[in-house]
């Protein structure tokens, strides 16, 4: 089975395979700091330019206008080892979804969504965007000083996620928070290996 | 974050006159005939590149060699687009173009539902 993503060149035993994890979430929510605190690199910032074509409404001339956006992503990296890297990128910081989403997220194996309870609404279109595309994820409450911190059971039921997504509490500055929501993220995978694929 | 070393150099050999700095956006997309998709497969962000073995006699563009200079040990697309600053669309097609020259091999990417891959994962992941 030839896999959408396999290259053309031929690949050999030696050589190594990548993975990916998302990070998402609304602006300012800690994305980058997630990343930060677990990747071995400093995280490296990768640009985009996407073009998107809009008609007129009032259009009896049906003329369209391109609005060209660069939309930036920060991403990490774990070698797992010599024949396994794992990349983390956290999507674009605007608040558009969609196709720009599509080409950045294709082949992740799961995503982290972001939450800050003082803006919970921003992480909805991040969940909404994986459960319509069946791609697992993990919600993670980021810790915000002064923010309120509420019930985990409070923001599930805000959120309305299934009920086996998991969702805990999180510090994305300290790596040791971090891991254990990728290791959450990982043990959903690994529980989920009988499921049904995701969505095309 | 244009990087671009020299916009006077490229493929016009080495003796063109100076000209101004042209914008870092402009170059690459010349470069790439304007094309911002690969020929074939579209090529993942995270898929690693490694640069061939063999030495080339072909001349290549300042950002091609500058990728090439890049990937000797394995690095992502999106690791190549980062360090040269260029913008990932094209990033990607000047690497479809040196993996069809059989410059670098592009590897492949983690396929969902691999128990294996997944059980290396939460073990690497754990042990960190």
């Amino acid at each position: 089975m030839i896999s959408e993503h396999a290259s053309e060149a031929p690949v050999t035993g030696s050589r190594p395979i990548s993975a990916k994890f998302v990070i998402a979430g609304g602006f300012g929510v800690g994305k980058t700091t997630f990343v930060g605190s677990i990747s071995e690199i400093p995280p490296l910032r990768t640009e985009a330019v996407m073009t998107s074509a809009s008609r007129g409404v009032d259009d009896l001339t049906h003329v369209s206008t391109k609005t060209t956006t660069t939309v930036a992503m920060d991403f990490g990296r774990i070698t797992i080892d010599a024949s396994l890297v794992l990349y983390l990128f956290g999507t674009p910081g605007q608040d558009r979804f969609g196709f720009m989403w599509d080409d950045l997220v294709r082949g992740a194996l799961g995503a982290v969504v972001l939450v800050d309870t003082r803006r919970l609404a921003d992480c909805y279109p991040a969940v909404d965007y994986f459960e319509r595309r069946r791609i697992p994820f993990v919600v993670a409450i980021n810790h915000f000083d002064g923010a309120p911190v509420y019930p985990v059971e409070e923001v599930r039921y805000a959120l309305n996620v299934a009920g086996t997504v998991p969702l805990v509490e999180c510090d994305a500055r300290r790596r040791t928070s971090v891991k254990t929501v990728l290791i959450g993220l990982l043990d959903v995978l690994l529980a989920g290996l009988d499921d049904d694929p995701p969505a095309p | 974050m244009t990087g671009i070393a020299d916009p006077g150099a490229g493929t016009s050999g080495g003796t063109s006159p100076v000209r101004p700095p042209e914008p870092a956006l402009v170059r690459p997309y010349i470069l790439t005939g304007g094309r911002t998709t690969s020929i074939g497969v579209d090529l993942a962000i995270e898929a690693l590149v490694v640069r061939s073995d063999r030495p080339t006699s072909v001349v290549r563009s300042v950002e091609e060699r500058w990728i090439l200079s890049l990937c000797a040990a394995p690095a992502a697309i999106a690791e190549l687009a980062a360090r040269t600053g260029l913008p990932l669309g094209v990033t990607r097609v000047l690497v479809s173009d040196l993996a069809a020259h059989g410059e670098v091999e592009v590897c492949s990417t983690a396929e969902r539902g691999d128990a294996t891959l997944l059980r290396r994962l939460r073990e690497g992941v754990g042990d960190l």
